[in-house]
């Protein structure tokens, strides 16, 4: 086994390992989140980042351009940005906990469907339209955005299931703040960046291919998801709805569109 | 006046018409792009059919629900934008203007899009080297080389066209390298490295010793199927020059590959020699629109940091 493969093993054994304290302390009474999960996914994120590093230096350049590495990169983010949220929120950690292990199973089943068959795990260096940093920029920012916006997906199924209205608040203000951060670094990385590379690449910065258009739309789900909140004053269901129809679109602009439409990203396979 | 300016003002208009224009480009992308009426009716059945013909879905960045529902969009950003500028202004709270750039560049963008889409030019080409092409400004560039670089897998590395550029008498680039994702800027004008082919054909003597010549896209019939000819690439020794490749056809689909080198035989007929030269792919285009677009994404990213930092202080 490569070595890349075995740093992408003990990160998908380190994610497996950060549920258990997680169920343990749903079991226990009083609503508290456990004190280790977040160091263990720390490291889980650490550990998946070394799969990218070790498969960079491997083609010597970033290796963010396969399903594999987007799958591991994206898995990775996720972790790390539960894992800081968990570290900066010393208020909601209660509430917290549910988005936390939701984006547990996330991370958890990005790893495993990684490493599954059906995903091709050769390490081969880019061809000509891959070898840019402006895609590389575009890739790594798109997913550390997107992974925002899986916790904000579980925080906003973890509302919809919530009775408790002190419960609810702290869960749609996580909700609201993982969209906020994510949504910047989002609209930067799919649509800013992913418009220079574009040009760069094909003379050409927009060309509504399929990809494009649902990245396009997903963002479309996220402002109105912020507009709805800012300018509509709309909390709790609606926005719960929102958050999870924009993930939806998330994963269809991810994984759907290179399988099922065929365009200019058609080698994202 | 004011019961115009109140209708475009709503937030809720916005929130509808993001509706529509997401509904829309989603439909746009699970319907083929540019057939005929015709062959969309025949795809998706007369009821289905009509649908997608009458709200011009099947051809969605000219039809008209894409440029009414873009427009209303446009119109009403452009009013919110107005008005909520405005008010900031008058108002006495901490004034903070990271929406409104963010507004501002969408309609930055807009106006950039409008050029793109009115006075953009390209031109797609192939070139062999030594081959010069006319560009738009006078200018006159000339291949002095293409290189086609593999990995050892035999992936495409790189395609490098190497070429000169002048200007009457003047020379403007000299040696200049254009890859994928490097292309060649004059001024507005930009050459972009796009693909690789060949030019190529076969020369064979037939058991009579007759000669006959083939070009790419031309072949044998094989009963009821067919052998076309469908380029050539270099063989791994250089010295035994190029291998002719052939795909064999049932009605409109690949079954079979094959390749023949020099002196080997096709049928009846032996294959005396194989010309072919590499063609360069390039794309030469001029877009004013671009500008206001990297202007309109620069504003959009500036934006979205002062609104999150402001944001960030705890206002919701």
């Amino acid at each position: 086994m490569a070595f890349n493969e075995v740093l992408a093993v003990i990160g998908l054994a380190l994610i497996a390992v950060s549920a258990i304290p997680q169920v343990v302390f749903f079991l226990k009474k009083g609503g508290e989140a456990d004190p280790l999960s977040h160091w263990i996914l720390m490291a889980a994120g650490v550990a998946l980042f070394g799969t990218i590093v070790a498969r960079s230096i491997e083609i010597d350049f970033p290796a963010v351009t396969n399903t594999y590495e987007a799958m591991i990169f994206f898995s990775a983010s996720l972790c790390v940005v539960m894992a800081v949220l968990r570290l900066v929120s010393k208020k909601s950690t209660g509430a917290l906990r549910w988005s936390v292990f939701g984006g547990t199973v996330i991370a958890l089943a990005l790893v495993m469907i990684s490493s599954s068959p059906i995903v091709g795990k050769d390490v081969n260096p880019p061809i000509p339209a891959l070898h840019s940093y402006w895609l590389v920029l575009h890739v790594t920012m798109a997913f550390i955005g997107e992974a925002f916006f899986a916790v904000s997906m579980v925080s906003a199924i973890a509302y919809l299931l919530t009775k408790e209205e002190e419960r609810k608040k702290a869960i749609d203000r996580i909700m609201y703040t993982t969209v906020m951060i994510g949504y910047p670094i989002y609209t930067a990385g799919a649509l800013i960046f992913g418009a220079i590379w574009a040009e760069y690449a094909w003379g050409v910065y927009w060309s509504w291919d399929p990809k494009e258009t649902w990245a396009l739309v997903t963002w479309l789900v996220y402002t109105a998801f912020l507009h709805s909140r800012f300018v509509m004053k709309v909390r709790g269901k609606l926005s719960a709805i929102l958050s999870i129809t924009g993930f939806f679109f998330t994963i269809f602009t991810f994984a759907g569109v290179n399988y099922l439409l065929a365009g200019l990203h058609s080698y994202a396979k | 006046m004011k019961a115009i300016f109140k209708f475009f003002r709503s937030v809720r208009l916005a929130i509808v018409l993001l509706a529509i224009i997401i509904v829309f480009f989603v439909f746009s992308t699970l319907v083929p792009q540019g057939r005929s009426a015709t062959e969309l009716m025949h795809a998706y059945g007369p009821a289905l059919g009509q649908l997608v013909v009458l709200t011009g879905v099947g051809n969605f960045t000219s039809s008209p629900i894409f440029y009414i529902s873009l427009g209303l969009f446009v119109l009403n950003l452009g009013v919110c934008s107005v008005d909520r500028f405005v008010k900031r202004l008058k108002s006495r709270a901490v004034k903070h203007f990271g929406p409104d750039i963010i507004h501002l560049s969408l309609l930055v963008l807009t106006v950039g899009a409008l050029i793109t889409s009115t006075v953009r030019r390209e031109q797609d080409f192939t070139m062999a080297a030594g081959d010069a092409v006319n560009l738009p400004g006078g200018y006159v560039m000339k291949l002095i080389d293409f290189e086609f670089l593999k990995y050892p897998d035999g992936r495409p590395k790189a395609w490098i066209s190497t070429v000169d550029v002048t200007q009457g008498n003047r020379i403007v680039r000299q040696g200049y390298k254009i890859e994928v994702n490097h292309p060649l800027a004059i001024g507005m004008l930009k050459v972009y490295q796009m693909n690789y082919s060949s030019d190529a054909t076969i020369d064979f003597i037939d058991p009579a010793g007759g000669r006959a010549t083939m070009k790419v896209g031309e072949g044998f019939s094989m009963g009821s199927d067919q052998l076309v000819f469908v380029g050539a690439r270099r063989a791994d020794a250089p010295a035994q020059g190029w291998i002719a490749q052939f795909q064999e056809y049932q009605g409109d689909k690949a079954v079979a590959s094959f390749e023949f080198g020099q002196g080997e035989k096709i049928g009846q007929y032996s294959v005396d020699s194989i010309r072919a030269r590499d063609l360069t792919g390039l794309r030469a285009a001029i877009d004013p629109g671009f500008i206001p677009v990297l202007v309109a994404l620069a504003l959009m990213a500036i934006g979205l940091t002062m609104t999150s930092i402001h944001k960030s202080k705890g206002v919701d």
